[in-house]
């Protein structure tokens, strides 16, 4: 357990001192200024820079839908700049003459594995409640509109994040180029995670029949992560208040879990 | 000098176990791929002894980086049996006692050396009361306590092997691994580190070095393995390898020529002195008797050894032949 928290501790030591997290701190601080000079309200009004943009809702149900899509606009970016944040811990662990040293200390592999991923995790965590808490005191002030279920995006984003990184830990073991990773990453999250969603709908069975490309992206969907449900799944929690169907966050469960496995047995397999 | 701060082992005394036991070891890389296969140990045996500093010497591509990662679990074995203070070489325990300094070390370059070393102790599973004095202490012994504050990124190739052979150091190892200890240090860094070396002997410890620097290992090494392509081709005393036969050195003054006359077709003029076979104590006695009968001044008197150098050119060249 002590091999365990020295290299989380470590992990989030190196983090600071690579001002890594002052540039993302300092860069959410930008992003919640701007915020805060376009966002206002003025006579019951709902502004963006300046521009009416929607009467202030009388409901809790309008309400509720402008924050799931507030939830939504703002979980993809914060979910990358984690995932950019944080590309580079497991290949730099890896590097010659710095995992040699590493391994020949009295800890076993899976703590180091273990230990690095919890201080990624970690990382992801504070960016994650700057970026998403700064915005809903932003908006809240600036609105007047106070929607707690906003919130969820920060156990969402760092549920979905959690399931990159275990991606970006198993592609380190595979090459050491940090940037490949995190762009291999991206990629899923923008255009492979929403294609095979979309393969996944009845447009998609139809479009696709019984095509040998329909069976790829079958074993695909249930292989990976399912990370594109999990921001539909956000913004229905924060629209009703509840979540819906929970069988995708199950399914991103147990997937990282598996790629975690793969990845911390391939690392603890590996020759250096 | 030990390191004041470091914890003083309760385990089994050295005597009684092996520091380095290997048994039939094998290691083939590409595996999978029989065109891409290599061999890089092909059946090592090896022991090392309680106390010595055991150097492990071999061209390029012989095994010898693959053997010290085996050993420390860096990478796996294909077959035999490789064990480290009686522990199996996977073992995390059994590197609870070993200091390792990596070929190319490379230290989080944050930190500065004193942090690097805190971090590192900690990996180790020193105490913080421990690290607090083994730190500076450590520091002081390779000649960087007052660097102990400049971050790592700044420091030359020399100043980084000296960092990374305090933190091998730091934990007070009862077996101490080195990969190119004196890789990038000037000439007197190197003394100093040769210095360290026995110091570290004669506080008990076990050093096992692998350079390939031949005169270096030839200064500080009790004992020696050749390794070629996977395989021991020799093994033994750093003396009992480089003795030439029979024969010994006898250091003269004056013309070594005379010398030479007085001890008859045995014997040869070799620079400043003579050099005679002389199969046991008794024969060099006479060969002395003679040479001061003779009037001749001894100043030295020694067995005639090659360099290790030559030695393994030839036995390297010579397994090479062997093995076409």
């Amino acid at each position: 357990m002590s091999g365990f928290l020295t290299v989380w501790r470590h992990t989030l030591s190196e983090a600071l001192h690579r001002k890594l997290l002052v540039a993302s701190f300092g860069l959410i601080a930008l992003e919640l200024v701007l915020i805060a000079a376009l966002v206002g309200s003025a006579s019951g009004m709902i502004t963006v820079a300046g521009m009416l943009v929607q009467g202030m809702p009388g409901g809790t149900e309008a309400l509720g839908a402008i924050f799931a899509g507030l939830a939504v606009t703002f979980y993809y970016p914060g979910l990358l700049l984690m995932v950019w944040l944080t590309a580079g811990f497991f290949p730099r662990m890896q590097e010659r003459g710095s995992i040699d040293l590493l391994l020949s200390k009295p800890l076993g592999r899976f703590a180091l594995y273990a230990g690095r991923f919890a201080g990624c995790a970690t990382i992801a965590l504070a960016a994650s409640v700057l970026f998403f808490g700064g915005n809903y005191l932003v908006l809240g002030a600036k609105t007047g509109l106070w929607v707690p279920a906003f919130l969820l995006t920060i156990p969402a984003s760092l549920f979905a994040y959690t399931a990159f990184l275990t991606m970006m830990a198993l592609l380190a073991q595979a090459g050491r180029s940090s940037v490949l990773s995190a762009l291999i990453v991206t990629g899923y999250a923008l255009f492979i995670g929403p294609l095979l969603f979309a393969a996944e709908t009845e447009l998609g069975h139809v479009l696709m029949g019984e095509s040998g490309w329909a069976w790829l992206f079958a074993v695909l969907y249930n292989l990976l992560p399912q990370t594109t449900e999990t921001g539909s799944l956000l913004f229905e929690a924060v629209r009703h208040g509840r979540l819906g169907d929970t069988s995708a966050l199950v399914q991103v469960a147990l997937s990282s879990l598996g790629w975690f496995a793969v990845g911390a047995f391939w690392f603890h397999r590996k020759d250096y | 000098m030990p390191f004041p701060g470091a914890p003083v082992h309760d385990a089994p005394a050295m005597s009684e176990v092996a520091p380095i036991e290997v048994r039939g070891l094998r290691k083939t890389y590409g595996a999978l791929r029989r065109a891409k296969r290599i061999e890089a140990l092909r059946g090592i045996d090896l022991e090392v002894r309680p106390g010595e500093i055991f150097g492990l010497l071999g061209p390029n591509g012989a095994g010898k980086t693959t053997l010290v990662k085996i050993l420390l679990a860096i990478a796996r074995a294909s077959g035999g049996e490789a064990r480290l203070l009686g522990r199996p070489a996977g073992d995390p325990r059994a590197r609870r006692e070993v200091g390792y300094l990596p070929e190319n070390i490379r230290f989080p370059d944050f930190l500065h050396a004193e942090g690097a070393l805190h971090y590192l102790g900690r990996l180790s599973r020193l105490s913080a009361a421990d690290r607090s004095r083994a730190v500076p202490a450590a520091l002081e012994q390779v000649g960087l306590l007052d660097r102990r504050r400049s971050k790592v990124a700044t420091f030359s190739k020399g100043m980084i092997q000296r960092l990374g052979l305090a933190q091998a150091l730091l934990h007070r190892p009862r077996l101490v691994v080195l990969d190119e200890p004196t890789d990038g240090v000037d000439p007197i860094g190197r003394k100093e580190i040769r210095d360290v070396l026995v110091r570290l002997r004669e506080d008990g410890a076990t050093v096992f070095l692998n350079s390939h620097l031949l005169s270096e290992v030839e200064r500080v090494c009790d004992r020696v393995a050749i390794l070629d392509r996977g395989r021991v081709l020799r093994i033994g005393s750093v003396e009992a390898l480089t003795r030439r036969g029979n024969r010994w050195r006898i250091s003269v003054e004056g013309d070594p020529g005379v010398a030479a006359a007085a001890l008859g077709p045995l014997a040869a003029a070799a620079g400043g002195a003579v050099e005679v076979d002389a199969p046991t104590t008794a024969a060099l006695n006479e060969a002395i008797d003679r040479l001061r009968a003779a009037g001749v001044l001894l100043t030295d008197v020694r067995a005639a050894a090659t360099s290790l150098e030559d030695v393994f050119l030839e036995v390297v060249e010579h397994g090479r032949e062997g093995a076409s």
